[in-house]
């Protein structure tokens, strides 16, 4: 990923890659473990695990806690990861409009799910350029001095009624709002987004030993949702770390070098 | 440039698979258990 899309996309600071964080349920231990790391999201995790599902039930209790609150770097130090998480001081939803009583919140993100973008790099050049799709749209974002080619995601217009007239769906992204609003005005002009959330609505998690930094999604901070009722849609494993139980971690089929794109 | 004919179908897909969650009082239940991403996550020893 380059430069330009982290910083649209996944906030201001260097983005730890996926392959540098690692659970290791072979190397728990109980010191981590009891760290005193209060977060806004712990007592509704804690309700996560009190009611896990029976086929669940060789992952003891302490284990299973201590994995979604500890990583383990490239050199296999151990790091809390609750006591690296920035905490979100005014993070909040309105309560569920009448028109979604009884629905099921759906939090989605916006890249790679609905729509790829591609933002040229200054360095790199066009070279990332997809090959098997012409552009649906192209956003001028002279803010950052640059524009986004936006590739729509097959069937977008399909999925964005359908979750219209089923769901309260909220996007959630870990993205500028800036970037995000510019781009989602053009796909949602109607809202059927009625929220949208951003990277200031994510948890910053810390890796000290890298120093490097990246956006946590976090949707038990909406606690005016039933956590019966939420559904994450992530692409990212890392975004799943605090609520795994609402998550459905969304897999990647549709890339810039494969042939999954259909003639526009 | 080459387009190819396949479509892209994971919107389709993401479809079928909300339509079965969103008829859950629970949606633990049926996520937890099919997707059961905690158990990938030991499994995999995940990211």
């Amino acid at each position: 990923m380059n430069f330009l899309k982290r910083i649209f996309k996944r906030g201001k600071l260097p983005t730890v890659t996926e392959s540098n964080l690692k659970f290791n349920s072979q190397k728990l231990n109980n010191t981590v473990f009891n760290r005193s790391t209060p977060s806004s999201s712990l007592e509704v995790i804690e309700d996560n695990h009190v009611t896990k599902s029976s086929d669940q039930s060789e992952i003891s209790e302490s284990n299973a806690n201590t994995l979604l609150r500890t990583i383990i770097d490239s050199e296999g130090k151990h790091e809390d990861i609750f006591s690296n998480l920035s905490q979100i001081s005014n993070s909040s939803l309105p309560d569920q409009e009448l028109e979604y009583k009884g629905r099921i919140t759906l939090f989605l993100p916006l890249d790679e799910v609905l729509l790829f973008s591609y933002i040229p790099d200054e360095n790199l050049g066009m070279h990332e350029f997809p090959k098997y799709k012409e552009y649906d749209y192209r956003v001028e974002l002279p803010e950052y001095k640059t524009f986004a080619f936006l590739y729509y995601r097959d069937y977008l217009e399909e999925f964005l009624n359908y979750i219209d007239a089923n769901f309260e769906p909220i996007l959630y992204t870990t993205g500028d709002q800036l970037y995000v609003d510019k781009i989602m005005n053009l796909i949602d002009p109607n809202r059927i987004f009625p929220y949208r959330l951003y990277n200031k609505d994510c948890h910053l998690f810390k890796n000290s030993s890298q120093n490097a930094a990246e956006y946590l999604k976090d949707i038990n901070l909406f606690t005016n949702r039933s956590i019966k009722k939420k559904i994450l849609i992530e692409f990212s494993p890392l975004n799943f770390v605090i609520s795994p139980d609402n998550s459905n971690l969304y897999s990647n089929s549709f890339s810039y070098t494969d042939r999954t794109f259909s003639s526009k | 440039m080459n387009a190819s004919e396949e479509k892209d179908e994971t919107l389709k897909q993401l479809i079928e698979m909300l339509e079965i969650v969103r008829k859950e009082d629970d949606v633990r239940n049926i996520l937890s258990k099919t997707f059961n991403l905690r158990q990938i996550a030991i499994n995999s020893k995940l990211l």
